[in-house]
Order: C-alpha cells, then sequence, then structure tokens
C-alpha cells in the first residue's frame, strides 16, 4: 500500500513538472529578456547574398552603438516566410520589426489591422527616398501609408557566361530576335541556352512579365488587374503568354525547365553549364558564396522589335519595413526603423549589393554591377511590379505560378492560360 | 423471496462474491494509480489533437483568411459545396486514390515477399533486414530532396546514367512530365515505406509455431504450397494491419509531394493535403482548406472503420 502511495505521489509530481515546466520557462524567459534589454526583434527574408550580409551589418553596426536597444534578427527562407508572418501577425505575436513584400500583403496586413499607421512619418521624411511613389503604393491601405520602403529590385535583365558565348561566335544580343538567334546557335552546338527552374512558379512568371511589359505595358496590365479597361483575355496578355510557350517549345530552355527549382537552375549557370540566366537584380550579389569560374556578364532584357511597348521594364520596390501593430517594443522599433532608412544604413545596405530606395546611397555606394542594374532602371519609364504581388494570392500564386509552368510544360495553351487568370480574378472580387 | 445466484466467468466457474466485491472496490484504486501516469500523454493527446482536429472541424464551416480572429465568418456548408466546383479537388483526390492504390499494393507485395524470403534463413538475412529497413528511417524530406536531385534533367544522375549504359533514348523529364510525375511519387513513396512493414511481417512469421510447419512437411507439402496453405492464411491480420497502416500512410501523403513537386507540374501531383495547405497558407482561404482536410479525415476513418472491422482477428477465424 504504501508502494502504491508511493509511485501514486512521485507519478503525480511527474506529470505536474511536465505539463508545467514549458508554461513556467516561457514565463520566466521571454518578456523579461525582451524589456530588460531593449531588445527589437526583426524579421526578414534576407537569407543570402547581398541581403545576408548587408543585414548582418547593419545589426553589427547598430548594436555596436550601445545605445540600450539592441537588434534580434530572425532570417525566414522566402518559401515561409508569408507564412510565418502571417501566422504571428494573427496569433498576436509579431516581431517589432518587421520586413515584408508590400502591396497586396500591405493591404492584407493592414486591412486586418496588424500594421501601425506611419503616414505622418512618411509624409515628414519621403523627400529621402528615391521613386516615392512608387515606395507609397507599395505601402499604402485606403490612403495610410504602413510601411517605409527598403529595396528595390529589377528583373530586366539577363545574366550571360561571355566565355560560352565568345566560344560559338556569339555578340552579347541586342535585340530579342538576336537573343533567339543566339539560343538557336547554342542549341545547336549541343549547349543549354538558358538556365530556368520554374518549379516554384515564379521565374517562370518572371520570364511572362518581361513579355507582358513589352506587349502590353505596365498602363494595360494595370487596368487588368483592376478590371478596368483591360482584361487578361486580351490579346496582348495572349501573345505573351505565347512568346512564353514559343520559347520553351522551342528547347531553348534547360531540360528540367519544369521540375527544377532556383537554386538548380543558378547552380546549373554558376557551374558554366548554361549561357543564359534570366532572373532578379538580387542575384548581382548572390554568387559569392559559390564563385563561379568565369566573369558573369549582364545585359539588359532583350527588345521585342514588334512590340508595343519599348520604354517599361520589369521591377519593384520589394522590401519593406513595418512596425507591427502587435509589437512589444513599438518605441525602439521606431528607433531602429528611423535608422534604416536613413543615409547611413542606406550606404551599407547599398554597398554589400542591394539597390536602397534611400535617395543617391546606390550611386554613392553600391558596387558597379548594381549601379549598372539601376542605371537601367532609370532611363525606364515605368516598371511593372512582380504581378503576383499585386493580384490576390489565389490568383497570382496558382493560375499566375502554376499556369507558367503549364505553359512550358505545354499542358496549357496560352488562350486558356489567359483564360484561367481573369476567371480567378472576377472570382476573387465576388 | 430472492435467490442469490453467484456470477459465472467466462469459462464457467462461479467467482465467490466476496473477491468480485474486492475486484469492483479495487477497480478506482487502479484508475488512480494509473491517472498520473496516463495524464501527460492525454494532456498531449488533447491538447495536439483533439483540439486541432476540432478547430479543423470548426474552421471547415468559416470563411477566414487567417489574418484576424475577428473576421471569421460562419458559412455553413458553402466550403463542402465549392468543391464540387473545384477542378483541382477532384483531381487530388483523384491523385490519393492513386497514392492508396499504387503505394499501398507495392508496400504490401514487396514487403511480404521479402519477409517470406528472409525467413527462408538464406546467407545475409539479417544484413538485408538492416538493409531494406535503411529508407524507413530517412526523413521523407531527406528522401524527397535526394530523388529530386538525382531526377534532376538539368544536374541529375539517372539521365547520365541511362545514356551511359546505351539507354539514353529512355531519358526525360521524369518529375517535369505531367504524366510521370506521379508514379514516380508512388515508388518512391513504396520505397521508403516497405521496409518497416516488411518487419512487421517477419515478427508475425516467427510467431508462427514450428510444429505447423513440420507437420506440412509431414503431410507431403512442398516449400509453396507450405506458404500457401499454412503460412499465408496465418498472416492475414498482419497483411491487414500493414494495408491500413500503408492506406492511412498514403492518405497522409504531404511532405514528399511537397519537396519533390509541390503538386505540380500543372496540379499533375497535387494531392489533399497539399491543395489544403495551398489554400490555406497561400491564397489565404483557412475555411476552405479546412474543409478540404475534413474529407480526407472522413475518407481516411472509413478506410480504417472497414478495414479494422472487417479483418480483425482474420488469423483465427
Amino acid at each position: 500500500m504504501r508502494t502504491e502511495t508511493r509511485i501514486r505521489t512521485v507519478g503525480l509530481v511527474l506529470a505536474l513538472v511536465a505539463m508545467l515546466a514549458p508554461a513556467l520557462l516561457a514565463r520566466t524567459s521571454e518578456p523579461v529578456a525582451a524589456q530588460a534589454s531593449g531588445e527589437v526583434a526583426l524579421w526578414t527574408e534576407f537569407t543570402a547574398g547581398g541581403e545576408k550580409t548587408g543585414i548582418e551589418r547593419l545589426i553589427e553596426d547598430w548594436n555596436a552603438q550601445g545605445n540600450g536597444v539592441t537588434i534580434s534578427h530572425r532570417p525566414i527562407g522566402n518559401e515561409q516566410f508569408f507564412t510565418v508572418i502571417r501566422t504571428a501577425l494573427a496569433g498576436g505575436q509579431p516581431p517589432d520589426l518587421l520586413q515584408y513584400e508590400g502591396y497586396q500583403q500591405t493591404r492584407d496586413f493592414a486591412g486586418a489591422g496588424h500594421l501601425t499607421d506611419l503616414t505622418e512619418w512618411w509624409t515628414a521624411n519621403s523627400e529621402n527616398f528615391v521613386l516615392p511613389e512608387a515606395g507609397a503604393r507599395a505601402c499604402t491601405f485606403e490612403g495610410k501609408i504602413y510601411c517605409v520602403p527598403f529595396t528595390y529590385q529589377t528583373g530586366w535583365q539577363i545574366y550571360y557566361n561571355p566565355e560560352i558565348l565568345e566560344a560559338n561566335g556569339i555578340e552579347v544580343p541586342q535585340t530579342y530576335e538576336e537573343f533567339l538567334a543566339a539560343a538557336e546557335t547554342l542549341k545547336a552546338a549541343g549547349v543549354t541556352p538558358i538556365s530556368l527552374g520554374a518549379k516554384d512558379g515564379w521565374p517562370s512568371t518572371h520570364w511572362y512579365m518581361a513579355f507582358l511589359v513589352q506587349r502590353c505595358g505596365v498602363e494595360t496590365v494595370y487596368q487588368a488587374i483592376e478590371r478596368n479597361g483591360a482584361s487578361f483575355t486580351d490579346e496582348c496578355f495572349v501573345q505573351a503568354a505565347t512568346d512564353l510557350q514559343s520559347l520553351a517549345q522551342a528547347g531553348h530552355f534547360s531540360p528540367g525547365m519544369v521540375s527544377d527549382d532556383f537554386g538548380t537552375a543558378e547552380a546549373l549557370f554558376l557551374a558554366g553549364r548554361a549561357a543564359f540566366f534570366q532572373t532578379g537584380s538580387w542575384f548581382a550579389s548572390g554568387w559569392e558564396e559559390t564563385p563561379p569560374n568565369f566573369e558573369v556578364g549582364i545585359m539588359p532584357f532583350p527588345r521585342l522589335t514588334d512590340a508595343v511597348n519599348t520604354e517599361d521594364i520589369t521591377g519593384a520596390v520589394t522590401h519593406v519595413l513595418a512596425i507591427p501593430a502587435a509589437a512589444a517594443n513599438p518605441e525602439a522599433a521606431m528607433d531602429v526603423l528611423e535608422w534604416m532608412s536613413s543615409e547611413e544604413a542606406a550606404n551599407t545596405w547599398a554597398a554589400n549589393g542591394n539597390i536602397s530606395m534611400y535617395e543617391g546611397a546606390v550611386e554613392a555606394s553600391a558596387p558597379q554591377v548594381i549601379k549598372d542594374l539601376w542605371a537601367t532602371v532609370q532611363e525606364a519609364e515605368r516598371a511593372l511590379p512582380w504581378i503576383e504581388n499585386e493580384l490576390p494570392p489565389g490568383v497570382g500564386e496558382d493560375k499566375v505560378y502554376t499556369g507558367t509552368v503549364a505553359l512550358l510544360s505545354g499542358s496549357l495553351t496560352p488562350e486558356a492560360f489567359s483564360q484561367a487568370i481573369q476567371d480567378a480574378l472576377e472570382a476573387s472580387a465576388e | 423471496m430472492s435467490t442469490q445466484v453467484a456470477p459465472v466467468t467466462s469459462a464457467g466457474a462461479a467467482v465467490p462474491a466476496a473477491r468480485l466485491a474486492t475486484r469492483t472496490r479495487s477497480v478506482p484504486r487502479h484508475w488512480l494509480l494509473a491517472l498520473p501516469f496516463l495524464l501527460p500523454a492525454l494532456v498531449f493527446y488533447v491538447v495536439f489533437l483533439l483540439v486541432p482536429l476540432l478547430g479543423t472541424l470548426a474552421l471547415s464551416l468559416t470563411e477566414w483568411t487567417g489574418f484576424n480572429f475577428a473576421d471569421i465568418r460562419f458559412v455553413g456548408s458553402d466550403n463542402f459545396r465549392a468543391m464540387g466546383q473545384d477542378p483541382v479537388f477532384w483531381q487530388s483526390l483523384r491523385h490519393n486514390v492513386g497514392f492508396l492504390g499504387g503505394s499501398v499494393v507495392l508496400k504490401t507485395v514487396v514487403a511480404l515477399l521479402l519477409a517470406l524470403a528472409l525467413d527462408q534463413r538464406l546467407p545475409f538475412s539479417n544484413l538485408f533486414r538492416g538493409v531494406y529497413l535503411m529508407p524507413a528511417v530517412i526523413s521523407l524530406v531527406v528522401v524527397g530532396v535526394v530523388f529530386t536531385l538525382l531526377f534532376s534533367p538539368s544536374l541529375g544522375l539517372v539521365n547520365p546514367f541511362l545514356t551511359a549504359i546505351g539507354l539514353g533514348r529512355f531519358a526525360g523529364a521524369w518529375l517535369g512530365d505531367p504524366a510521370l510525375a506521379l508514379p514516380i511519387l508512388i515508388v518512391i513513396d513504396a520505397w521508403h515505406g516497405f521496409g518497416l512493414y516488411m518487419f512487421l511481417f517477419i515478427s508475425r512469421l516467427i510467431a508462427i509455431p514450428q510444429d505447423l510447419h513440420d507437420a506440412a512437411h509431414v503431410d507431403g507439402a512442398g516449400g509453396w504450397q507450405a506458404i500457401r496453405d499454412v503460412t499465408l492464411p496465418l498472416m492475414k491480420s498482419m497483411v491487414a494491419m500493414v494495408v491500413l497502416l500503408a492506406a492511412i500512410e498514403s492518405l497522409k501523403m504531404f511532405s514528399l509531394v511537397y519537396v519533390m513537386t509541390k503538386g505540380g507540374p500543372s496540379h499533375a501531383t497535387e494531392v489533399l493535403s497539399t491543395w489544403a495547405y495551398f489554400q490555406a497558407f497561400t491564397a489565404n482561404k483557412i475555411g476552405y482548406g479546412s474543409a478540404i482536410l475534413v474529407v480526407l479525415l472522413i475518407i481516411t476513418f472509413v478506410l480504417a472503420y472497414i478495414q479494422v472491422t472487417r479483418f480483425q482477428f482474420a488469423d483465427e477465424a
């Protein structure tokens, strides 16, 4: 009987300890640490290349100031980023300072009351930024500003391997027709012309956008997105989809275009096994960790000679910073945000290979390759933001992402692709 | 006047009234003794399984973007009706059925055949048991990443290998081919899972008394006849259990598909769990995503119920 009682008591104690331990630990660690140290939790998707080194350098600089506020950084991979931040915001456990991708995400987050209104701050400081209208567009919801633009990224370039071009007697293409001819020559020589890994949908969407902006122009695309004056089933949209499918059917993309991911396509190009690689400006500062044994060349996306629009490009304010409404340390977060939006921080950010949105930072501090990309952006009439960020996610990340992959594999016609986007867009508005 | 009848056990022996009274009194004490040990597991079961399950059921009747709890709106059966108009839902359901049929049959047949072979005391049997179990102890995510790289037409090894052995005409897009992607996933899933089931079969084979085999041998039964008439009938319940476990595993399939194809190309490998994940966490339709999971749950329950009621204790029958 005594043994039974003892066992029962020990069991009960163990059970209570097991149940209460996490709660006790949480009580003693989280709030005390956050408030006593004046810590600002910063979440970003800066996990590689110049973004990773840039944010690490910025945090190092800030923490070295010893002003009583320290930044703790949580880098989250792009694929999981949105799910993580949405869950944190909805669960009332957001970071103090948040980086995200603006546009539809601003509308979603601000619409649910999760972001702090920064209209006053923006009004007083917007003159420090380049392309302030574009920045405001990425951060606006119902007339108020909820974030601050941080990085611009452009998709209007193709990276190339000069050694492959030279070995095959090819000049750097200036027009799309020359680009096609170069691809044909390379294919005939047994070289993969273009490296593409479209498994996740967005790399093929960027190709589609490069055709779309030339076939339709930014204004028409926005008219279609806003369902006001244009439709995704219009001829220019179908033509852009046809351009993408034709390129795939001509055999110019790498054989794993549908099933490879971005990393595989990147590795294929950097290994010198493909001549061209189209992706965003982030790639220009992204190969330090695995440097190729050739000098990477960069050319503007070649223009179609029969396109309606010859001035617009693709690119957008891609990284913005915001303070969640439920931030535990909003005052300190505001201090950090102001510093991140300062000339000093902007120069550091640019020096690490990022297109800072602060006026003059790229010109003053960025590597030459970034300066060149930025010059192309500034010469353009207008830029088409990443289309998936302007469309409802069920449209952008299903009909456009999945659809462009289906165009590549030939399992969808350009007409059906365009119709599916339009139908989904209309359904989402109901 | 009442007649007192002593209670009778299943064996027919009378149990003295005093002993029965002691037993009934001692039940609550045993419960009390067991409770502290059961409690942690029970708490975990309730918090991490029952509550989310009930939450999913409740959310399936709502419309919610997932951004703000205040925005949850009750919509009744709307989400379930919407499935009827969603071609990707039906496509995913068909793929789940494909997984169910293909993967379960492959896993069960391969595991059973290998278990029977290894039960024959062949040389290196123990080594092969370990080798066959190896895939099952590797994370399915790791398996997915490795096979994705192997099958990559750009940087993988499968196409160069085929070319090297003169079978270059069979090189292909593999996971990029909508017709091939799903069968490839099914085979990989079967490769990953059969080892564990093989061990279950071996454990049942070991439990079959040697006397029965000896008797069959004395009666003139050959090797195959003994397997067919003695071994296999005694394996029925284990086969049923393996089929049930493999079926549930196939229905729950998520990580392999998500890692290798993300449901693509063009939804060619989409299954209910990946489509539910997309709807809930990418398209911001938590209610619809939950409804898809409820359908998956019902299918799993029905299947489990049929299997359990139909095949329980089949060996002894």
